[in-house]
């Protein structure tokens, strides 16, 4: 869910530029390593089923290095939150409120994330799950709506750029589905800690195929060459659906939207916020929670300068970033518990 | 956290308060004594100034006369039974008394209540204070000369409103019996309907002043054990002078003070109740008040009426979705018409456009002032409504909706989609069943409308995402306010969006943690005969 969100709107766009024609498959491949990420963070939060990341990589590289770790991650989450935060107002000023400043958006937006934030986690998942069955129905519809306009030859011909490219292009959703990294932090949260592998893999798989299916509504209806070239196909295609008197159903991705992007801010300004508490060991989050809003207020509209910036961020840069935190850091920590056999039982 | 603070300012300020002190009069535990006088001079300085407290000495007329009164309250006990029950026995079967005190009369008082008087409810009580009690219980209180214990007969009579259907919740099929101010008669109302040991009715009092009976209803068996200590436990630690209705001890035993979404609910027809019971819920009930609260409460059940339960299926499915869709407007309504006005008008389709920006065209006020304007006016009538006599409540109606409506347009001052859009609002708030649920949406609908005509569709987005997390967060006595959406419970929805035929709900709902889910036999669906007739 938390990857949906965003993804849904721009993946389309980043991997068809890349792969064209066969930006389906790289959907599909991003699909397979999500799963191999998440067995990784399965396998080393069992291990340590009551500590945070943050706790464990300070039992395991010592403590200045867990601490830079901790930081880096909760840098990396910022990141992510910042990102979500741009890629909001930018779409919000391209299609909807040209006029209204960025700011204005970002700041509501805050003060909800922060009002969850303040609830708990528990209550944010809630609000995710009470979100996800509206979520996908409503895309269920609209995809169904988008059949009449599909063209099936849009989509060959096949791989006719190479496998690599469909690997390249792969990188972007791969960065998203990582996303799950989270877990690593939320693990000892969870109620049903052997369940997570079973349902998370079915959400993953869930996840992948609603975006496989959204990539191919975006090509075959617009064809490789068009589908490159914006920056929210997914939302172009909501306004390309003419359905007798339906019309204009882009307000229904918008929408929706949006509540899939409060909850995911939130719970990246959740785990800033946790993490930053946790390892300053600081009495209250008030001050913490502030500072964050102000940041994640701040930073997208000083980091980037327009939203060609965010893309070519996204595309360039941000797979090498998100591939070291969500798949190389907890790989090596893995690695790292196997060598040095720390017993399971003591840190519980 | 700036109203936690304020309560916070409030309370030491009540704090500072003196303590209130003792009320006038003997001192409350004192015992009865077994002199006559002393008795009857604390008493008549207990009662003092209460006009409706009775004292009535008399003699029974033993071998040695005993000198006796009987107190009690003339305009709440049956005067009738007084004199026939007691008064007519003490003094007229003087032959089996005397007959029955043959060994002595050392203890009178026990021959008498076991004896002779041929009435049902009576006990002994010992100090001043349980008598005050007992009198202002509906008792009738004998003490004789000689015994330091008293005789309490229940002779409870007085004014009763009868049972009569139910105002706030009529309904079409279904019982019409609705609860009434006496909660004897509640009890009875639901003992009626569920005929068993199993339904246990604790009662106890509350209120320093008021001696408010209260019981708590359930079924054991069926409700959870620990949801009902909790509920008993906040209940036992409600330390007041004063319960008038079930809202004060609503409020005073709800998880989130400064919610606008009741957490507890109330109803005042005695079948939601025995089916509330029969989920594993908790009645309250409280003398005086002919709407016992219902717990815990979650979202849906202010969308569910009693009447769903007597249609058929599918037409109660079809009135939920309805009340849903109502649901939705009446919270949304007027924003979204003001978001789209002002923010997306490429939204409204092309020959709407036109017309609206016809009938919009020289409109002193915007469109998020108009609509926040007539909705006040709307507010103002209703509240108009509600506090005058039904006759004039009528009048009130015609003149605010029909006239000045009609005047208002015709004057220029304001759109007719407008006023179209907050009237369909209105009786779409209307066709909620719960009346608390209504007063949410209609605050929720005003911040709505603001944060509308200052984003547009992104700010009612946002509000919206504010009402999810805040009713995400809610509990109603440990379970989840919006429970079987989230967390999410697929199977419990046959009850919630539609509502199953009976056959199909074998299993109570799992939102209120029942220890015993089957309700029925499954499979219990009407099927085609076996045997067809023959063709003849």
């Amino acid at each position: 869910m938390i990857v949906i969100s965003t993804a849904i709107l721009l993946i389309p766009g980043i991997t068809a530029e890349k792969a064209a024609e066969s930006a389906w498959l790289s959907v599909l491949i991003a699909l397979a390593v999500g799963i191999v990420d998440l067995m990784l963070i399965y396998y080393l939060g069992r291990r340590f089923p009551k500590l945070t990341l943050s706790e464990y990589a300070e039992i395991l590289l010592g403590k200045t290095l867990g601490k830079v770790l901790t930081f880096g991650y909760v840098l990396f989450f910022l990141t992510i939150s910042v990102l979500v935060l741009r890629e909001f107002t930018d779409f919000l000023n391209m299609n909807l409120m040209p006029e209204t400043p960025p700011y204005v958006f970002q700041t509501g937006l805050m003060i909800v994330a922060a009002y969850a934030v303040v609830k708990g986690i528990e209550v944010i998942v809630r609000v995710n799950q009470f979100i996800l069955p509206l979520f996908i129905l409503s895309l269920a519809v609209l995809l169904a709506l988008a059949v009449r306009d599909m063209d099936l030859s849009n989509l060959q011909p096949f791989l006719d750029k190479g496998v690599l490219s469909v690997v390249d292009a792969s990188l972007v959703p791969i960065a998203w589905f990582g996303q799950i990294v989270v877990l690593v932090f939320l693990f000892p949260k969870v109620n049903q800690a052997e369940d997570i592998l079973r349902n998370g893999i079915f959400g993953i798989i869930a996840a992948g195929i609603l975006l496989t299916f959204i990539t191919v509504a975006t090509l075959t209806v617009f064809g490789p060459e068009y589908t490159g070239d914006m920056y929210f196909a997914f939302l172009y295609l909501a306004k390309y659906i003419k359905f007798v008197t339906i019309q204009r159903l882009e307000f229904l991705v918008i929408f929706i939207w949006v509540s899939g992007i409060v909850v995911k801010v939130a719970v990246m300004y959740y785990l800033e916020t946790m993490t930053l508490v946790r390892m300053f060991s600081l009495q209250s989050k008030k001050y913490v929670l502030l500072g964050l809003a102000l940041l994640n207020i701040i930073l997208p509209n000083l980091l980037f300068e327009s939203p060609v910036d965010v893309g070519h961020f996204l595309k360039n840069i941000w797979p090498s970033i998100a591939l070291t935190f969500e798949l190389l850091i907890p790989g090596l920590l893995l690695l790292l518990t196997v060598i040095k056999k720390k017993k399971v039982g003591r840190y519980h | 956290m700036f109203i936690n603070r304020l309560t916070k300012t409030l309370k030491s300020w009540t704090n500072k308060a003196p303590e209130p002190t003792s009320a006038p009069g003997p001192p409350k535990k004192q015992p009865l004594s077994r002199n006559y006088e002393d008795n009857i001079k604390k008493l008549q300085q207990l009662f003092a100034n209460c006009a409706d407290v009775q004292f009535h000495p008399f003699q029974i007329n033993l071998e040695e006369p005993v000198r006796a009164f009987i107190i009690y309250a003339t305009t709440i006990t049956d005067n009738q039974v007084i004199s026939d029950s007691i008064l007519k026995t003490l003094l007229e079967e003087t032959r089996k008394l005397q007959q029955l005190t043959k060994g002595g009369n050392a203890n009178l008082l026990q021959i008498i209540q076991d004896s002779l008087l041929n009435l049902t409810e009576t006990s002994t009580v010992s100090n001043l204070d349980e008598v005050e009690r007992k009198v202002f219980a509906g008792n009738a209180v004998l003490i004789i000369d000689g015994s330091s214990s008293a005789l309490a007969a229940g002779v409870r009579g007085g004014e009763n409103r009868s049972i009569v259907e139910s105002d706030t919740e009529p309904g079409v099929r279904g019982p019409k019996d609705g609860f009434i101010e006496s909660i004897d008669t509640n009890m009875s109302l639901i003992r009626r309907r569920l005929k068993t040991s199993r339904l246990k009715l604790e009662t106890l009092e509350v209120g320093e002043l008021t001696h408010t009976k209260i019981a708590v209803c359930y079924i054991q068996g069926i409700v959870n054990e620990q949801l009902l200590q909790e509920v008993k436990q906040r209940i036992g630690r409600i330390k007041t002078d004063s319960i008038l209705e079930g809202s004060y001890i609503e409020e005073l035993i709800m998880d989130e003070q400064y919610s606008l979404f009741p957490l507890v609910q109330y109803t005042e027809r005695p079948d939601k109740v025995t089916a509330s019971l029969l989920e594993g819920r908790i009645a309250i009930l409280v003398d005086n008040s002919p709407m016992p609260l219902l717990i815990p409460a979650t979202f849906i059940t202010m969308l569910q009426a009693a009447e769903d339960y007597y249609h058929g299926s599918v037409f109660a499915t079809f009135t939920r979705i309805l009340r849903l869709i109502a649901l939705n407007l009446a919270l949304l309504l007027p924003s979204v018409t003001v978001a789209v006005f002002s923010f997306h008008q490429e939204l409204l389709p092309t020959h709407l456009v036109s017309s609206v920006a016809g009938t919009r065209q020289g409109l002193p006020l915007p469109i998020a002032l108009e609509i926040l304007v007539i909705e006040f006016t709307f507010e103002l009538l209703r509240e108009a409504g509600i506090r005058l006599p039904k006759t004039i409540g009528q009048a009130i109606s015609t003149v605010g909706g029909l006239v000045i409506g009609q005047a208002a347009v015709n004057a220029g001052l304001v759109s007719p989609i407008s006023v179209i859009v907050v009237a369909t609002t209105a009786i779409a708030s209307f066709s909620i069943p719960n009346y608390d649920a209504g007063y949410a949406l209609r605050i929720l609908r005003f911040m709505l409308i603001l944060l509308a005509s200052f984003l547009g569709g992104v700010g009612i987005m946002f509000g919206l995402m504010i009402i999810l997390i805040h009713l995400c967060s809610l509990r109603s006595f440990g379970v989840p306010y919006l429970i079987p959406f989230a967390p999410l419970s697929l199977g419990e929805i046959k009850d919630i969006l539609v509502r199953a035929p009976w056959w199909a709900m074998s299993k109570r709902p799992k939102s209120f943690r029942t220890v015993n889910p089957t309700r029925q036999k499954d499979n219990q669906g009407p099927s085609k005969p076996k045997y067809r007739r023959k063709r003849s």
